[in-house]
């Protein structure tokens, strides 16, 4: 019986690599628009513009405090009220990016509160404005304290990828779902789920571990 | 070239500059030094509006710096010298030098670069042009950022306690600099509690005490026959 799940699993596989597919290009979609959003809105708060931070705070806030698989539903079935109809790839997209900008918008805040006020000081002193000294003198010096946690969200993102399966999206977790209806061999098919997931995601896990390793040594030298 | 007109500060209920009436004539050193927390770091941050103030005006050659004019422009007009030095860490002493005046003055990369060389020189590191922060010493890195303040050739210099984080064997070559610079004719505000430097190159040594200047004198007087008992109370502590 093992034999045999396993011989229709093997010829399942193409269904597993599309799915496997659409996980990808959800979470690298769904990454690049995060990082540029989480970026503005992590530098708009720290500029701690009047009005626009209670912005920025209030809805890192909502988001980071109302589970994810509640915000996918409240954009899949509440956009179509207003008359918006995005087809399940699209809202997943927005769910995903709504959701990670919130938190790569802390990571980039964070980042940039370690640097020292005084290279502001320094900056604005010589005259650069303010666009000049976020360009020139904090940014680049943000990135080592940002790329790691960064990167580990981009694991933890790929991974919550999964719950839009429940909007009918086809990825990974969905095709397990609909494999184990003709398969019911639970383990054999959400582990070989699992193994795409793992795949995925491990190198980011090392990248992750490298940069911080290298990160914290060069600046432990400094 | 700075007057300060009855300027008056708080942070929150704490006033920390009280009724400050105060000029620096063009080409003049004024030297300010009273104990911690008198509010002379300040005072010398308001001059390039690093602080704000909440009522009177300091002018910058007839520049109200307060009011409602360019600061980035006023800012370029006058270099800053911090204790901590606050030289841009990822970038080498030479790009460190060049970043304000190519991005503000929109100077020449090879123009700012040779004007950055000749700074070098006159701080006298010149073969540290393409070393990083990192790898100079405190008073070689103070030297590079009296350099980077000098590259927008400003009118004004405001040192702000420019040796107290250095090592005892590297204050000189701070100092020397700094001499260097007020004999040429730089305007210079210096908050410092190097008394050998206020004598050789101050023109006026003020003297702050709980958010107020206490006393005004030229060297000669004020190191010799201070007006004021606090003053004297103060000099007993820090002459040797």
């Amino acid at each position: 019986m093992q034999e045999f799940y396993i011989n229709s699993l093997i010829d399942s596989l193409p269904f597993f690599f599309k799915g496997w597919f659409i996980t990808l290009e959800l979470s690298g979609i769904s990454l690049i628009t995060s990082t540029i959003g989480g970026l503005i809105l992590g530098v708009l708060k720290y500029l701690r513009i009047p009005i626009i931070k209670y912005i920025v705070a209030g809805y890192v806030d909502l988001i980071r405090g109302t589970p994810f698989l509640v915000q996918i539903f409240i954009i899949f079935f509440i956009l179509p009220e207003w008359n918006i109809n995005l087809e399940a790839f699209a809202s997943a997209v927005l769910a995903l990016t709504i959701y990670g900008i919130a938190y790569i918008c802390e990571i980039v805040y964070s980042a940039l509160e370690t640097i020292s006020k005084g290279q502001v000081e320094a900056a604005t002193s010589s005259g650069l404005n303010l666009f000049q000294t976020l360009r020139y003198v904090i940014l680049p010096q943000a990135y080592r304290p940002i790329l790691p946690p960064l990167v580990g969200q981009y694991v933890l993102m790929v991974k919550d990828t999964a719950i839009v399966s429940v909007i009918g999206l086809t990825d990974i977790t969905r095709v397990g779902w609909l494999t184990v209806q003709r398969i019911p061999d639970g383990i054999l098919v959400f582990g070989l789920v699992g193994i795409f997931y793992f795949v995925t995601c491990y190198p980011m896990i090392l990248l992750a571990n490298h940069l911080e390793r290298k990160f914290t040594i060069q600046s432990s030298s400094l | 070239m700075i007057k300060f007109d009855n300027v008056n500060k708080w942070f929150g209920s704490h006033h920390v500059l009280k009724d400050i009436d105060l000029e620096v004539p063009e080409g003049k050193v004024a030297v300010i030094c009273g104990p911690s927390g008198s509010g002379k770091s300040t005072l010398i941050r308001c001059i390039n509006r690093l602080e704000k103030i909440q009522s009177g005006e300091i002018f910058v050659d007839g520049t109200a710096v307060h009011g409602k004019n360019k600061l980035t422009e006023l800012r370029a007009e006058i270099g800053f010298v911090f204790q901590q030095f606050n030289l841009y860490p990822h970038m080498s002493v030479i790009d460190n030098i060049t970043l304000a005046p190519t991005k503000v003055k929109k100077m020449d990369m090879n123009q700012a670069k040779e004007l950055a060389r000749e700074l070098l020189v006159k701080v006298g590191i010149e073969e540290k042009a393409h070393a990083y922060p990192v790898q100079l010493s405190g008073g070689q890195q103070q030297r590079v950022a009296i350099a980077r303040g000098l590259a927008m050739n400003p009118k004004i210099m405001l040192f702000d306690e420019p040796t107290s984080a250095l090592d005892p064997e590297m204050i000189n070559e701070v100092l020397e600099v700094m001499v260097k610079l007020a004999k040429d004719g730089m305007t210079m505000v210096v908050v410092t509690h190097e008394m050998g430097f206020a004598k050789e190159v101050g023109d006026s040594i003020v003297f702050m005490d709980d958010g107020a200047i206490v006393e005004r004198n030229s060297p000669a007087t004020f190191f010799t026959n201070p007006e004021h008992d606090r003053t004297r109370q103060f000099l007993n502590k820090i002459l040797p």
